[in-house]
């Protein structure tokens, strides 16, 4: 385990992933041979403008995609942590493949409204998914930990906030309630899909300081899906530009920001100057 | 320094909505989407205005737009209290202000041709403007919207986000209005197109001396667009003037916030970019 010290650990391994829609009788390609390599701590960030196959790339790994109709080749290794074996995500069955995507990884979405049952009150569906990792926890305990975790997660209001339906929160405490939720299991790895892409500005200046606190915490590695090339800066090491399916450039964050080479990754750099501020470009 | 001439005032704007019952005997609430905002447009100006979604900036434009008739308040085109007009009467002044919104693919009629969206404006408000003087300012107006001649033929599903936001500013100025709300015209579009449409909007309001009020929900964009801003949080108006009074100088708690609150980014792009 020295070797870790000096190397940091790969835990997740994408090689050659190609995802294709199947429609009537023909297959649409959507994602192209993408292949990346994430390790233990990193901060990685996928970027592109719509239809680049960020989130595709993101359901193809979290066993998102619906089976019936999409084609997926390539190989998903994701390393275990009890036992450091490597485990292809795409030979366990399909719906297995659920079960085994909601242990490891932690994931959370745009918006937290669609991630959360607007139908149940957050304690219980959050005591479900506590339950789902520790069935033992029950009652008074289950509660108490959940309070605790509130605590922890920086969620206010106590046990008027699990009283609480969904959409009686704010999109801020919504999201932070979901990522909670999503961290009920003992992942390393979150995958966040454009989480803040639907809050307001001082909500998003919150959420992405109270993920970096969260990254640093509980030593998380992040894989966080964005067009927002201003937020992937402060958060994320390392960056993936997707333009049509394909990865076009991928780099250490400083490299693909300040010595661009590929003239996509230039277009967009340039025209997020224009846009979000910095005045260095030359 | 001539006189700034105003084009369009607010004062005192209001418009309260009832909310609904929440027991059977309760009372109907009021909800007050716009508080007593007052605020001036001069001609030939980009004001943005400013605020994150809820704070009243959509129903504003609407009250402006004669779409929706406000509780308290007036509002003055050209000198003109138009508020309290009918819709009859109003009806002139709907040349002199026109709108643009968010979402291109929902304004424009996906079973019309894109040669007869740009005719209507005309058979609407000038029904006897001859066929070959339609077809001139047509043509002229794609071209200064960096669209083809070809693009007549087609079916606004045949185009791209940004090339319908291009049709839609095309047709809100077709009539030469004067003043121009843009609703987060460039919201919905990649990063790219953004400062396309941007600069579109730029070169468009100073060749037809237009006044444009651009509303917005994001900072960095009110903040290299307008040359001043306005900024609403909760139906009232928190701060108006240039960029630098605004945030530089502001003594308000939300738009502090607001501004630290922005993500800048810094990048560069060695060698010279395609413009």
């Amino acid at each position: 385990m020295t070797d870790n010290i000096r190397k940091p650990q790969e835990i997740l391994r994408v090689e050659h992933l190609s995802v294709s829609i199947r429609s009537g009788n023909t297959e649409i390609p959507v994602l192209k041979d993408v292949s990346f390599v994430i390790c233990q701590g990193e901060r990685w960030a996928i970027a592109g403008e719509s239809g680049a196959g960020k989130s595709m790339t993101m359901k193809a790994i979290t066993a998102l995609l619906p089976e019936d109709s999409t084609r997926i080749s390539g190989r998903i290794l994701f390393r275990m942590a009890e036992d450091d074996r490597w485990q292809d995500l795409l030979e366990i069955p399909y719906k297995q493949r659920h079960r085994f995507v909601a242990e490891q990884i932690a994931i959370i979405f745009q918006d937290a409204i669609n991630a959360l049952n607007p139908n149940e009150r957050i304690e219980t569906q959050w005591g479900e998914t506590i339950r789902l990792h520790d069935p033992s926890m029950k009652g008074d305990a289950l509660r108490s930990h959940m309070l605790e975790q509130m605590e922890i997660f920086g969620i206010r209001g106590g046990r008027e906030t699990l009283r609480h339906f969904p959409d009686q929160l704010s999109g801020g405490m919504r999201q932070r309630i979901a990522i909670a939720m999503a961290l009920a299991s003992p992942a390393r790895l979150l995958i966040a899909d454009e989480p803040t892409t639907s809050l307001d500005a001082i909500s998003q200046r919150q959420t992405i300081e109270y993920i970096r606190g969260l990254l640093e915490s509980r030593r998380l590695t992040l894989l966080f899906i964005s067009h927002n090339l201003a937020i992937l800066q402060y958060v994320c090491d390392h960056l993936i530009i997707m333009k049509d399916g394909e990865i076009v450039e991928q780099d250490p964050a400083e490299q693909l920001f300040f010595h661009v080479s590929h003239p996509y990754t230039r277009e967009l750099v340039g025209e997020t100057v224009k846009i979000m501020g910095g005045n260095e470009h030359a | 320094m001539p006189e700034k001439e105003v084009i369009l005032e607010a004062s005192e704007l209001t418009k309260t909505f009832q909310t609904a019952r929440t027991s059977l005997l309760g009372r109907a609430g009021t909800f007050t989407a716009v508080d007593h905002v007052s605020f001036q447009l001069f001609r030939g100006e980009m004001l943005g205005l400013l605020g994150e979604s809820g704070c009243g900036k959509s129903t504003l434009a609407r009250m402006l737009m004669h779409l929706l008739s406000p509780t308290g308040g007036e509002i003055r085109i050209g000198g003109t209290r138009t508020d309290q007009f009918s819709e009859k009467a109003f009806r002139p002044y709907r040349q002199r202000i026109q709108m643009v919104y968010q979402n291109p693919f929902d304004c424009l009629d996906p079973s019309m041709r894109i040669s007869q969206l740009l005719a209507e404006p005309f058979q609407i408000w000038q029904p006897h403007l001859s066929a070959s003087d339609r077809e001139e300012k047509i043509l002229t107006m794609l071209h200064e919207c960096g669209l083809s001649e070809n693009s007549l033929d087609k079916y606004p599903r045949e185009f791209s986000g940004g090339q319908l936001q291009r049709l839609s500013i095309a047709r809100a100025l077709l009539i030469e209005p004067e003043i121009l709300i843009a609703d987060e015209i460039i919201s919905a579009l990649d990063v790219s197109i953004q400062n396309q449409i941007l600069n579109l909007l730029k070169n468009m309001k100073e060749k037809h001396h237009l006044s444009v009020m651009f509303v917005t929900h994001d900072l960095s964009v009110a903040r290299k667009i307008s040359d001043r801003i306005m900024v609403m949080q909760n139906g009232q108006l928190k701060g108006i003037g240039t960029p630098s009074e605004v945030f530089a100088k502001t003594s308000d708690p939300y738009i502090r916030d607001l501004s630290a609150a922005v993500f800048t980014f810094a990048g560069r792009t060695s060698g010279t970019l395609p413009q």
